[in-house]
């Protein structure tokens, strides 16, 4: 199965992957850091899940690339072209935010949930609220991954 | 004219103005333009505050392509007013100017008859099919009682009741029956048709035809219009509104798509007004349905959408325009625009053209994954500008500037790639010109112990001791190579002038590390600074705002958990700048972590490895790669370190401070300080990345040549970059096109580094003003940066303090100010314009104007700074 993680927070990029791999077996996942690397890797190796950050830089950070500034929406963004392109990946949005974005396009995390279960009822499952200094969000997505792993045909 | 329309049997002759007017509609209806100006012309002599006498001027101009005449003073008023109607009726070229200009006037005469007339007018012409029935507004705003205040009538039989009372007092007027037609939609009286100019009959024609439903041969007659308008603004206004609302009409919206953006292409100020509340309609609702093949192709949708957003005539993300624009390029099997210009694609020139320049721009390129990074977007753009500028030769001058404008931000941010590469460096160079004359004849006697290939022969006594009866010998060409190769390990890492510690000091230390954290929280108000005269944090003005409601005791509690939170983060800070970012050549320092300590080990396998180079200069130059590659294994462990160990430290404490906090209230989780926190803990990781890419022994040598507009732009991006929490955009004045050679690139951009730090430093203000004037006379270059001081600064004590400062300009830089941080970085500017850009004869001056504006000037010889010409 492969699972494709894009989060631009190193921190919590391993911390995810850690989680993936313990709780789905013989997993094979992707990480990627921004929102053109991972809608690239959304389209091109077609991963059955993806772990999905709301904000994003738009190409990845490194030493000669500064990332051409942070997209607040980046994710909903990416399950746009998801929806367009008629991908079929189920995506769980973890986000450590619970507002988005600046001055009318104020979004709280809440109304955010509610954007993207009507616009993407067919890839979005859920969003997570992830705090490195929580479990919360552990058992949130054990909970997902599992009822996904069990409503996936064997 | 009200009262006529109620009373229209009350319609009669009331002056020769209203005489005139109905004579003048006559002769304009039957197209005797000439005639029609002239009589105009000689009733606005007698009344200059008819403005439908100007309307009719100005129509019968332009309809037969005429000059305007001149009928008043230069600058009157009612010249404007002419000027501006011709503008508005011609549609080519600052229409909305004049549309805006008329406004504004008829609201300046308001009070008089020409203000509602000209308001009318205006709006008329912008919004003729206005829910609000501007034609209605325009009926009766006239200065008497004329043959189209018949259009004032929601009801065709007053109308026409109104169209025979007006046969009484014009008979036979040519006006009133074109009008009397067009309500009883007999277009085809041929009588008066063949009286009235051919666009005239088409443009009744086809009104009459929308009148009875007949959408598309309305369309069609529209159609003719347009096409014998030869350009005619006035015509091909009324013709493209009418062919748009009837294409919508007939559901024909790829059609009425098309002609928005032909029309855009062609004449868009035809565009002002009525079409721009089409192009919201079509967006609006049928979106949808503009799917067709061409319509796509032909990039119909992507410029609809980039025009609807230009003309605000609706909200539209940038995501909506890209997927246009995505739909346009696969339709023709291309990944990126650049494709699309060498081929035989199905799309028009002029499309393509627009296409190009108007919807393939960096920020909605961004968003496709088939361009990977800011460099390929940029120069995806910059191939885009390149062809217009051969296939758009009109419009050269506008492209040019583009292409400027982003060759300059791609050079800005090359420059900094270089700056950023090159803070950990050694002038190796400048040390090897420093090294004494007696090190290299050490070198030849060391050669010569070599030489003498019987190891016993090189044998020398170490140590002895009699008592334990033991002799240790050693080779006397090893200990000759630890002498030669620890006198360049020491200029290396030491010297003052070209040695590791001072660009350590010059490039990392000095407040620069330090604000790449600190600007990550203090951007989100989570530290405040250290009052140096209080000997305490400053209060966080921010949050005691932010959480007022919660009570003085609650406010305070986290005020206090805050400002430890900044002493926590300039302790870690501090311990990383002055204990951990250190110097060391001694085998028992536990924390700096540049150790150069070569034990005998590591210098006797250096021995063995350099014991076959016989040539000095060789052997100068693999004591520095030995050393380099000791360096960049130090550097892997900084960079580890601030990984494995800072980043977590600073992370623990943000958690700490937020699980502290949010114990105070519940409330706490309902603003917005939890989200600050997760971005800051985002923000310091990027820091750290940031900060670890600095300790790569890899200076990229990017800038070949430079001018001083690249020169200030990069080292404002760097001040801004490191105060993240002051506004400073510097105004900067460059008079010369001089060009640098770019060897002395990053040691400038530590001068202007200095002096810009400063200014933002010693301001104390949020929003810095400061300007930086350059200029290049008589083989003299001079800097002079100039900004205002605070109003609570001592002027004077500020100027003996800087003075004091800058004595040492006077003779050699001073070792000790060289490597010391947090001051002014004088002493470091001494040291960069007499050692590293080698202008022995650099002034520096300064001195604060009675205005409070200090300044400080820097004039150098240029000597040796001029980038050869190739």
């Amino acid at each position: 199965m492969k699972v494709l993680i894009i989060e631009d927070d190193d921190f919590k990029l391993k911390e995810l992957a850690k989680f993936v791999e313990e709780h789905i077996t013989g997993v094979h996942i992707e990480l990627r850091r921004s929102y053109q690397s991972g809608l690239k890797a959304a389209v091109e190796i077609s991963p059955e899940l993806i772990l999905l950050d709301m904000s994003l830089p738009n190409f990845d950070i490194s030493r000669t690339e500064a990332g051409y500034g942070l997209l607040f929406f980046a994710g909903r963004d990416i399950l746009l072209e998801i929806r367009r392109f008629k991908l079929s990946p189920e995506v769980i949005v973890v986000t450590q935010f619970e507002q988005f974005g600046e001055g009318d396009q104020l979004t709280t995390l809440e109304e955010l949930r509610q954007q993207l279960a009507s616009q993407f009822p067919k890839n979005y499952l859920a969003t997570v609220y992830y705090h490195p200094a929580q479990d919360d969000w552990k058992n949130k997505l054990r909970e997902l991954i599992q009822t996904y792993l069990n409503s996936r045909p064997k | 004219v009200l009262l006529s329309c109620l009373h229209p049997e009350s319609l009669k002759q009331v002056d020769k103005l209203q005489d005139c007017l109905f004579e003048t509609a006559h002769l304009y209806t039957q197209g005797n333009y000439e005639k029609t100006i002239a009589q105009s012309f000689e009733l606005l002599q007698e009344f200059p505050a008819c403005i439908d006498l100007y309307e009719f001027v100005a129509r019968s101009t332009i309809t037969s392509k005429a000059d305007l005449p001149i009928l008043f003073s230069e600058s009157s008023l009612g010249d404007e007013i002419l000027q501006l109607m011709y503008a508005t009726l011609s549609r080519s070229g600052g229409t909305q100017q004049a549309v805006d200009r008329l406004l504004k006037i008829s609201y300046a005469v308001d009070c008089t008859g020409i203000g509602n007339r000209l308001l009318a007018f205006t709006l008329y012409q912008t919004h003729q099919n206005h829910h609000c029935g501007t034609h209605k507004l325009r009926a009766i705003s006239s200065s008497r009682a004329t043959p189209w205040s018949c259009t004032a009538y929601s009801d065709r039989n007053h109308a026409f009741r109104y169209l025979s009372a007006c046969d009484r007092v014009s008979p036979a007027n040519l006006s009133v029956a074109l009008y009397r037609s067009v309500l009883a939609n007999s277009s085809d009286d041929e009588t008066l048709l063949s009286t009235i100019p051919p666009y005239r009959r088409l443009k009744y024609q086809a009104k009459s035809q929308e009148l009875q439903k007949n959408y598309t041969r309305a369309a069609d007659l529209y159609r003719s219009l347009w096409e014998i308008s030869d350009g005619r603004g006035n015509l091909v206004h009324e013709a493209t509104c009418g062919l748009f609302r009837n294409l919508t009409r007939s559901e024909s919206y790829a059609a009425a798509a098309n002609v928005i953006v032909d029309t855009f292409l062609a004449r868009p100020d035809v565009l002002i007004g009525e079409l721009t509340v089409g192009v919201e309609a079509l967006m609006r609702s049928f979106p949808g349905s503009l799917k067709d093949d061409s319509y796509i192709k032909n990039a119909t949708g992507p410029l609809l959408i980039y025009l609807a957003q230009t003309l605000r005539a609706a909200e539209f993300d940038n995501y909506t325009t890209f997927v246009a624009y995505d739909d346009c390029l696969r339709a023709h099997d291309a990944r990126r625009p650049t494709h699309l210009l060498n081929g035989d694609f199905q799309i028009e020139r002029h499309r393509l053209l627009a296409f190009l320049r108007y919807v393939c721009v960096p920020q909605i390129m961004r968003r496709s994954y088939q361009i990977q990074g800011t460099d390929a977007l940029e120069n995806e753009r910059l191939a885009i500008l390149q062809y217009l500028l051969v296939h758009e030769p009109q419009r050269k001058s506008e492209t040019e500037s583009e292409i400027a404008a982003l060759t300059k931000l791609a050079a800005v941010r090359e420059a900094l790639k270089q700056v950023e590469s090159s803070r950990i460096y050694v002038n190796t160079e400048g040390i090897r010109q420093s090294l004494l004359v007696k090190h290299a004849e050490k070198f030849d006697r060391y050669k010569r112990m070599l030489e003498l290939h019987d190891e016993s022969l090189r044998r020398q006594l170490r140590q002895f001791d009699f008592m334990e009866k033991t002799l240790i010998y050693s080779d006397v060409g090893h200990q000759l190579f630890e002498e030669l190769f620890f006198d360049i390990r020491d200029l290396f890492v030491s010297s003052k002038a070209d040695g590791l510690d001072t660009y350590l000091s010059m490039r990392i230390r000095h407040g620069t590390l330090a604000a790449q954290f600190r600007g990550e929280f203090e951007q989100l108000h989570l530290i405040t600074r250290y009052l140096e005269a209080d000997g305490v944090y400053a209060r966080n003005e921010y949050w005691t705002e932010q959480f007022r409601n919660l009570g003085f005791k609650a406010v305070a509690q986290i005020d206090d958990i805050l400002r430890q939170l900044s002493q926590t983060v300039d302790d870690l800070i501090n311990e990383l700048n002055r204990k951990w970012i250190r110097i060391s050549t001694s085998p028992k320092e536990q924390f700096a972590m540049f150790n150069y300590h070569f034990s005998v080990d590591d210098t006797t396998e250096l021995y063995v490895a350099l014991s076959e180079t016989t040539d000095y200069t060789e052997f100068v130059d693999n004591c520095f790669q030995a050393l380099w590659k000791r360096t960049e294994k130090l550097l892997d462990k900084v960079r580890d370190r601030l990984y494995d160990e800072f980043l977590p430290k600073l992370t623990q404490a943000i958690t700490k401070a937020e699980s502290e906090v949010n114990l105070i209230s519940s409330e706490i989780r309902e603003s917005d300080f939890p989200d600050r926190i997760a971005a800051c803990r985002t923000g310091i990781q990027n820091a750290t990345k940031r900060v670890a890419e600095w300790f790569t022994a890899s200076s990229l040598n990017i800038v070949e040549a430079f001018d001083f507009h690249l020169l200030v732009e990069t080292a404002t991006l760097i001040v801004q970059r490191v105060h993240k929490d002051v506004v400073f955009h510097p105004v900067s004045k460059i008079e010369t096109l001089y060009k640098l050679d770019g060897k002395w690139f990053n040691a400038f951009v530590d001068v202007m580094n200095i002096l810009l730090d400063n200014v933002v430093r010693h301001s104390a203000a949020a929003d810095v003003e400061c300007k930086i004037l350059i200029q290049h006379d008589a083989e003299i270059i001079t800097i002079l940066v100039e900004n205002s001081l605070g109003e609570d600064i001592d002027r004077a004590d500020r100027l003996v303090r800087v003075r004091e400062l800058l004595s040492p300009f006077i003779g050699e830089p001073s070792a000790t100010k060289l490597q010391t941080e947090g001051g002014s970085g004088f002493g470091k500017l001494h040291k960069l314009l007499k050692q590293d850009l080698k202008l022995t004869k650099a002034q520096v001056s300064c001195d604060i104007a009675n205005t409070g504006v200090f300044r400080l000037s820097i004039t150098i010889p240029d000597t040796h700074l001029q980038a050869e010409i190739r």
